[in-house]
């Protein structure tokens, strides 16, 4: 290989690598319209290439999407500008036509118009005034951006033309509280400049510094003259500016503290035009500014006398013939058009509305609306809003949105936060009309909203629909103190209930104890009368008893143990004492019998009580526990337990059981029931000594209803007079001498608890007495009594 | 277009056809015989066109199977020649998405500015949730080489989805539309 004519790989890939880097140098210059050449035949060099070459086109692509955007921009940028410029000088016509004849109506005092009509035509004229001067901001911006700003220089009177504007503006300075002062060297002479120009200057910076500066504070003018320059300061004491803001102030749109809810009104575009008229006449504003101290702004303009080329109006005027549209141009800043003192002179007969805007004419006009059938206070923002709402309690709010120190939104959020005023309904009123400003409203707790501009028809009509919602509310609250005050009272009278309740129990458990108590007195008392009988009968059986007798044959056989044979074959007494014996042991027999019949009555009787026991104790835990019976087994067990089985005491029994079929009852209760019915017909009976028809009648009878069955129990006894017949099962009532009023009110209940009943039929005194016991026959269905089963 | 294509190409031919394949087909294409392709350079279209018929002729293989055939040869050198780009893909759907950028970034990188004006981007994508909408418009007509790439892509990657061609400029269309739906990505089905 020739080293001469060939290079080495190395050198080769070196030389293309140099070849790029060249290449890659016209990308200094921020143009990427190039592409790398690459001649290499490594792959590897190629493949670099490829992937500079795609790096540089999408950096070109990039750069060619911005450049188009940004055409796109500057030319939207200029169809607003020109729009802006259109809409202002069309807006200005129609203005002319309304300040014109507003002006005319104003001064002609042979109208003798009424004051508040009058009033509402200056305002009128304040606002109309005002959007002609905003109009006019419009103009001049469009035009500046268009670069269309012509300067139309005058000989001017520098130091006068400033003194009168700084005249015009005193009157507010005052209204709001503020000093005002002007300074000047002596003698500045005439210079031309462009009139409306430097008079846009320092009516914008003047207001400015009024509008940002706390009452109590000063604002100081200053005007001088050095070399070829004169220089304008405008100083104040205000709230001064942010640094961060300092660069951007004199940008348009720019406005301090640009927040959603801005403190002051203003387009943000005054700044930015007057920078433009300074730059324009070859001038320089600059601003100082520390926050809390204030701030200075200071214009640096050329001054140029006239001289023999220019072309302009040498004619200047007086300074009397200055004329400054300051009071049109300031008015609205500091005029309150609703005093304080109105409050002070509220009556409560009319709803309270509490009107909050920034804006003296808006609160003036809203009150003038409402002050017709409301009580109107109002306050000049969100704070000042706050603590009337808390002295004077409005029924309704109307409030502003974009208000300095506390904006609309907060003074809802801080009213809907209170239990205490957050049912104050709140209308929002505000320029930002569109769907999100009313959802943030309603968002953050507003009642209303109301875009400006609005109809006097539509407000009242809100703030009477407001009204309405608070007095609902007013109506809800006062129906919900009531209900809480009643239940507070119920409750207390729960507790005394409850109190009593446990008095109650306690007096009905003491009651249900001396029931029970009672029906166990009554009942066993019935049972130890039948044991009483036994026993007597028992007594009487062993005085009696044929026992002794068997003795002396006893001992008549001891006597005679020697001769027993001849004794009892020859002895005249020892020959009757077999045949003596056999009746002997007859009779013994027969005692036996009725000793054993009455120890076996006896030993009912016990089991009577012992159920007797066991009946008070289901009732006192009201329960009952039935079981399938013959009733004329169950009958004959109640006669034996009354000691009435067929004829006692002559008194007779009889018996009809044509009804003799098994039943479910709740044997203790039924027999309980028998046995106080065969007691008190036996008693009845007994009591009356001239009765001679001694008879009680029992009977068992089928009832075809229902699936009944009766037990009918009549005596012959002393019967029932008709006006105790009612009250014959009163507990307590007895016309016994010894009763315990307790058996037969007992006797019912049972009856009434085995799901039937028991009443009492008499034709009077000594007539006699029928009872009757209806009870069911297939009474296999639950029954609840006081909530629990019994079967 | 690119010369990498080209290039491509004529390494598939040789690896079917051996040299005298690449003569062949460089012959009936009237293409020098010694002319070597760039890959960083981008030659004519027309070219291309001949290249590919009398490829085909030669071969004598199906346009469809000379796409498979291509797919695979492109695929596995740009595997090798750009192994980033399959790394900062995390599957198929993502390759796919950046694949027309790189693409048209190729074109139109390597001419200068009055040529750039006339060429227009030959791919764009609609992203759409676990799918693509592919827009072709080109004078080569290569969207059957795109769907062999894609389907390609999706088997590197082991993904699953179904190709279909809703438009076509062989069939008078005004571009080709090709619709790819992923039914698996990263080893997990996911939502048509």
């Amino acid at each position: 290989m020739d080293k001469t004519e060939k290079s080495s790989p190395n050198e080769e890939i070196k030389k293309e690598i140099e070849s790029i880097s060249d290449q890659l140098c016209f990308a200094v210059k921020g143009e990427f319209d190039f592409f790398v050449e690459i001649h290499s035949v490594d792959e590897s060099i190629q493949k670099l290439g490829m992937l500079i070459n795609f790096v540089l086109d999408t950096v070109r692509r990039s750069f060619s999407e911005i450049t188009e955007k940004n055409s796109r921009l500057t030319e939207l940028d200029k169809l607003k500008s020109d729009f802006l410029a259109n809409i202002s000088h069309e807006l200005r016509t129609p203005l002319t036509l309304i300040l014109g004849p507003l002006e005319s109506i104003l001064k002609d005092d042979s109208l003798s118009l009424p004051p508040k009509q009058q009033e509402n035509l200056q305002r009128m004229h304040r606002n109309a005034h005002r959007l002609y001067v905003l109009v006019n901001d419009l103009l001049d911006f469009s035009k500046a951006e268009a670069g269309k700003l012509e300067i139309h220089e005058e000989l001017i009177d520098m130091k006068a033309f400033i003194a009168q504007i700084i005249d015009d503006a005193q009157g507010i300075a005052e209204e709001r509280k503020l000093t005002l002062t002007f300074a000047a060297k002596s003698h500045l002479g005439l210079l031309l400049f462009d009139q409306k120009m430097i008079e846009k200057i320092v009516l914008n910076l003047i207001s400015n510094a009024m509008k940002f500066t706390p009452e109590g504070g000063k604002v100081d003018v200053r005007l001088e003259k050095e070399d070829n320059f004169i220089t304008l300061s405008v100083a104040d004491t205000g709230n001064g500016i942010p640094e961060a803001d300092i660069q951007r102030l004199f940008e348009r749109f720019h406005q301090v503290n640009s927040s959603q809810t801005r403190a002051h009104e203003g387009t943000g575009i005054g700044l930015a035009i007057i920078h433009q008229f300074v730059d324009l006449m070859g001038g320089k504003i600059t601003v100082e500014s520390k926050e809390g101290k204030g701030s200075t702004f200071t214009v640096r303009l050329p001054a140029r006398e006239p001289s023999a080329d220019d072309k302009v109006n040498t004619q200047h005027k007086e300074s009397k013939q200055y004329s400054s549209p300051i009071k049109t141009s300031l008015v609205h800043m500091g005029k309150k058009s609703v005093p304080s003192d109105q409050i002070v002179s509220l009556t409560n007969e009319r709803p309270l509305v509490l009107i909050t805007d920034d804006n003296p004419d808006m609160r003036a006009y809203i009150a003038s609306l409402l002050e017709n059938s409301y009580e109107v206070i109002a306050a000049e923002n969100g704070k000042e809003a706050l603590e009337a709402v808390y002295k004077y309690h409005p029924q309704v709010i109307l409030s502003d949105v974009m208000m300095p120190v506390m904006d609309g939104y907060q003074l809802t959020q801080a009213l809907k936060a209170d239990p205490q005023t957050a049912n104050i309904p709140i209308i929002l009123i505000t320029a930002k009309a569109g769907k999100e400003s009313i959802v943030s409203g309603i968002d953050i707790g507003a009642d209303d909203y109301i875009p400006k501009p609005f109809s006097a028809a539509e407000l009242l009509a809100r703030v009477r629909a407001a009204l309405r919602l608070f007095q609902s509310h007013a109506t809800l609250k006062n129906a919900n103190d009531e209900l809480t005050k009643e239940i507070e009272e119920r409750k207390k009278l729960e507790l005394a209930n409850a109190a009593l309740n446990d008095e109650l129990i306690l007096a009905a458990r003491r009651a249900g104890m001396a029931d029970i108590s009672t029906s166990i007195l009554h009942n066993v008392g019935n049972v130890l009368n039948s044991v009483s009988v036994s026993l007597e009968l028992l007594k009487e059986s062993m005085d009696n008893s044929h026992i002794n007798k068997l003795m002396n044959i006893g001992k008549l056989f001891n006597e005679n143990i020697s001769n027993i044979s001849s004794y009892l074959t020859q002895d005249s007494k020892g020959k009757l004492i077999p045949q003596y014996l056999v009746a002997l042991s007859q009779n013994v027999e027969k005692e036996f019998k009725i000793s054993g019949e009455e120890i076996e009555n006896l030993r009912n009787y016990i089991q009577h009580v012992k159920e007797i026991i066991a009946t008070q104790n289901s009732l006192s835990s009201t329960s009952g526990l039935k079981e399938n019976i013959s009733l004329p087994n169950l009958i004959e067990t109640a006669l034996k337990m009354t000691g009435s089985t067929n004829e006692i005491n002559n008194v007779i029994i009889n018996k009809v059981y044509s009804f003799d079929k098994s039943v479910l009852v709740d044997k203790s209760k039924f027999t309980q029931i028998l046995v106080n019915l065969l007691q008190n017909a036996k008693e009845s009976i007994l009591s009356d000594d001239n009765n001679h028809k001694k008879e009680i009648a029992i009977s068992i009878e089928e009832s075809c209803e229902n699936n009944q069955f009766k037990v009918v129990v009549t005596d012959t006894g002393s019967g029932i007079l008709p006006e105790n017949i009612t009250k014959i099962f009163s507990f307590g009532f007895s016309t016994k001498e010894n009763g315990h009023g307790f058996g037969l009110h007992a006797s019912a209940l049972a009856a009434k608890e085995m799901g039937g009943q028991l009443i009492a039929q008499s034709q009077g005194k000594g007539k006699g007495a029928t009872f009757i016991l209806t009870l069911p026959s297939q009474n296999n269905k639950k029954k609840k009594l006081n909530s629990r089963d019994i079967v | 277009m690119v010369g990498l294509i080209q290039k491509l190409f004529f390494k598939m031919a040789y690896e079917l056809g051996g040299e005298d394949a690449v003569i062949s087909i460089k012959k009936e294409a009237g293409v020098p015989v010694d002319k070597d392709f760039q890959i960083n350079i981008v030659y004519s279209d027309e070219e291309w066109q001949r290249i590919l018929a009398a490829g085909l002729k030669i071969l004598n293989v199906t346009p469809e199977q000379a796409d498979v055939a291509y797919a695979d040869c492109f695929a596995k050198d740009a595997l090798e020649r750009f192994p980033n780009w399959f790394q900062m893909s995390k599957n198929s759907y993502e390759f796919l998405l950046i694949q027309p950028t790189i693409h048209n970034c190729f074109a139109t990188a390597v001419v200068d500015a009055n040529e750039r004006k006339d060429i227009n981007d030959k791919f764009k994508v609609d992203k759409l949730k676990n799918k693509i909408i592919t827009h072709y418009v080109s004078p080569n007509k290569l969207c059957g080489l795109y769907k062999a790439l894609a389907e390609w892509m999706i088997n590197h990657y082991k993904d699953e989805a179904d190709i279909e061609e809703v438009k076509c400029l062989k069939k008078g269309d005004k571009e080709c539309e090709i619709h790819i739906q992923w039914s698996k990505l990263n080893g997990q089905p996911v939502e048509a």
